[in-house]
């Protein structure tokens, strides 16, 4: 009487209330939200891949600087202005812009919303994993060799054969690759247990995920890029962060070859790396064949055309600017450069595309020309206050110096996602549960989603019969 | 030689055609010999494709996969392949009248473009490492051939209208469905291993893994997408047309990533083709 009243009272008693702690982990551990975190990511992934990501595909300054920033906003918005609709009014189009940079749309990958839907999924990832971890560890390490009476009767997918020996169900389990359990109780039970390994197939793989965000993360933290414009000759110092010595990159020569069609057959540059003033390095650099030096990459990133200039003060013949100028900017695709003077007047030259090139040279001071110069190779033409000699043109290499924080953890990750994927669709778990007696053979079992069981059960039974 | 491999081109082409004429033959009259036809006609536009590819291989020195007509070509050689070996498993040559026609339409679609591309060439110095075009963009080219026997699984489940099995003459939605997984199955761990080797190239030649470039994260999304179909296919109340509708989608991430070169732009971007 006491017991059916307490248990009536259990049973009566309201639920414990769901506090938020319940609620947190129903989503995180939900498969749901997880599927759409992903579809959130993937949407993203395909606006991203849709609308021009400056910092990725043209200049970070079109984001970073305000003025930059401005001018890219007028050219998104004639690109972008339809998204309002074609009768859109200007406004609205304008608008439309505004609030799609607003949300960082032009920058989706470094958007604080992207790295924290990361964030999130990465959460929801582990407790999804981690919540199906327990019950897997369970039957990997306690198997349940026999099954209720009740189970051998009503199982979905069985097979009742006759009477068949003990010796030939094992035979036929192991020649199957079956790890074969067994237990007597007035029956013989046995359990065929096959690529229960293949389970840890779902925690690589998921575990992959988190070691590529973590692996994103680390790069971003910790890797180092350069971009060093080196003129032919010339050394540049490099300076990684966190490093003891610096070092010292000298371009001796960078070569182009071109086709008749003008496409780049070959370009490469002859780097020489010097540390402490010791040459501790020395390599032809392509765009495929980097320079590796104490976990640093020298990659050959790009290159451009070059001039060698002197400017001397014309009335005393002082030398006041000698240098290689580099042109990394082009007005309808004629090299341009502005160099600044100690003087503070400036410089501007352009190298015109010609069989025999020569200088174009103008002097400002403020906003007013001084004067203007063709200048052939080797000589000298006064402009302004100034004698400015074109030595000749030459050409940079860009080297782009890099340190990859990270990447073993990527590699990792693409070895646990390739082999738990493989792991889990090829090599599917199933097991068997046969329970043998004088008079009868009761064969059922259960496998992975992939896998048909009906077949190997008809399989199966054709061995052992 | 360049003429050799553009006969072969055209031989395939013709023969892809012929092929789906005669699958489609088969499909309404059930008749042996049309299936036969059908069979043997895919069977010489398959070697016909592998000819090609090997020759242009042979004459220009790699992997023949550097351009949108090389790629369009060597994508249509692994959905012929696809089909061949659909055919095998399944024994039922009505699943290939959804297969062979995709392949057809990208062969014209290589038919089509400037013949300045359909000459085999040199690589330019981004595209100079043999190892890894060689692997990088065949995995993606096997991927892609996957990826297209799904869809015309997809095809196949939505136009039966799913268990419904609307049309008694066409494979059932269970066989197409399972044609859709497997297929997903072989493709996925493909197409990991397109981003894995294409972030270890990434960070030799560009200086990092990853940098969203928009082809990288078109191929990104069109293997997240199938991410998802994977895990929708096993919840309730996804089974069936829902993921069977991802499917689709993936297969247009995948044309998107293909096509993207045209207006993705990029460090993909080779010469616009």
């Amino acid at each position: 009487m006491d017991l059916v009243q307490v248990a009536g009272a259990a049973a009566l008693a309201p639920p414990r209330r769901r506090d938020v702690y319940d609620v947190v982990w129903d989503l995180l551990t939900s498969v749901r939200i997880a599927i759409t975190l992903i579809l959130l990511l993937t949407a993203t992934a395909f606006v991203g891949s849709l609308l021009i990501q400056p910092v990725q595909t043209v200049d970070p300054r079109l984001i970073t600087d305000p003025v930059q920033h401005a001018q890219f906003l007028e050219f998104a918005k004639q690109r972008y202005g339809f998204l309002a609709g074609a009768l859109a009014p200007l406004w609205l189009r304008d608008a439309t812009v505004y609030a799609m940079d607003a949300v960082n749309l032009f920058d989706v990958f470094n958007a604080l919303w992207f790295r924290a839907l990361l964030v999130v999924l990465a959460c929801s990832v582990t407790m999804c994993t981690l919540n199906r971890l327990e019950p897997v560890w369970r039957t990997l390490r306690s198997p349940v060799v026999r099954r209720s009476d009740r189970y051998y009767e009503t199982a979905r997918l069985r097979r009742v054969l006759s009477a068949v020996p003990a010796e030939r169900i094992r035979a036929v389990l192991a020649r199957n690759r079956y790890r074969l359990y067994q237990q007597e109780d007035g029956a013989m039970y046995f359990l065929g247990d096959r690529n229960a390994w293949a389970r840890a197939g779902t925690l690589a793989s998921h575990t992959a995920l988190l070691l590529l965000i973590l692996g994103g993360a680390v790069g971003t933290l910790f890797g180092f890029k350069e971009d060093l414009a080196i003129p032919n000759g010339a050394s540049l110092p490099v300076y990684p962060v966190g490093a003891t010595n610096n070092i010292t990159v000298r371009n001796e020569s960078f070569v182009a070859q071109f086709r008749d069609d003008g496409s780049p057959a070959d370009y490469y540059s002859d780097l020489v790396l010097v540390q402490n003033g010791v040459e501790v390095a020395r390599q032809r650099v392509r765009v495929n064949e980097p320079l590796r030096y104490a976990g640093l990459a020298f990659h050959q990133s790009s290159f451009g055309p070059a001039a060698d200039v002197e400017v001397r003060d014309a009335a005393s013949g002082r030398v006041i600017f000698s240098q290689i100028v580099n042109f990394f900017d082009a007005v309808q695709g004629v090299p341009v450069d502005r160099e600044t003077l100690p003087t503070n007047d400036d410089l501007f030259v352009m190298l015109p595309p010609r069989a025999t090139p020569f200088l174009a040279a103008q002097i400002y001071k403020g906003d007013a020309l001084q004067g203007v110069a063709a200048i052939e190779i080797g000589s000298s033409q006064q402009i302004g206050d100034y004698l400015v000699t074109f030595r000749g043109p030459t050409q940079y290499t860009v080297i782009r110096v890099a340190r990859n924080a990270g990447e073993s953890l990527l590699l990792v990750a693409a070895v646990l996602f390739i082999g738990g994927v493989l792991a889990t669709f090829w090599f599917p778990r199933r097991r068997l549960w046969i329970r043998a007696d004088e008079r009868s053979t009761v064969v059922t079992g259960a496998g992975d989603r992939t896998f048909d069981l009906d077949g190997e059960l008809d399989r199966l039974v054709t061995e052992l019969a | 030689m360049d003429k050799m491999i553009l006969y072969f081109f055209t031989t395939a082409a013709l023969a892809v055609g012929l092929s789906l004429v005669a699958y489609v033959w088969y499909g309404v009259t059930r008749s042996r010999f049309a299936g036969q036809a059908a069979t043997m006609l895919a069977g010489v536009a398959t070697v016909a494709l592998v000819l090609h590819l090997v020759m242009r291989w042979t004459v220009a020195g790699h992997a023949p996969w550097s351009n949108q007509f090389e790629f369009a070509s060597a994508f249509a050689t692994s959905i012929m392949v696809g089909n061949m070996v659909a055919e095998r498993a399944y024994h039922d040559r009505r699943i290939n009248l959804f297969i062979v026609p995709i392949a057809f339409l990208l062969l014209l679609y290589a038919a089509l473009l400037p013949d300045s591309v359909k000459v085999a060439g040199p690589l330019i110095p981004a595209l100079q490492n043999s190892l890894l075009l060689t692997i990088h963009v065949s995995s993606a080219v096997m991927a892609y051939g996957v990826f297209a026997i799904s869809f015309a699984g997809a095809v196949i489940y939505l136009v039966q209208g799913g268990p419904r099995n609307r049309i008694a003459w066409l494979p059932t939605a269970e066989v197409a469905e399972d044609l859709a997984h497997k297929a997903v199955m072989v493709a996925v761990p493909l197409q990991a291993l397109v981003l894995t080797l294409g972030a270890w190239w990434a960070s030799i030649a560009w200086s990092r893994p990853w940098a969203w470039d928009p082809k990288e994260t078109a191929a990104l999304t069109t293997f997240l997408v199938y991410v998802v179909y994977l895990h929708a296919r096993n919840q309730r109340g996804w089974r069936g047309t829902p993921s069977t509708l991802i499917l689709i989608a993936g297969f247009g991430a995948t044309l998107f990533t293909f096509f993207g070169n045209y207006f993705l732009g990029g460090l993909h971007t080779y010469s616009g083709l």
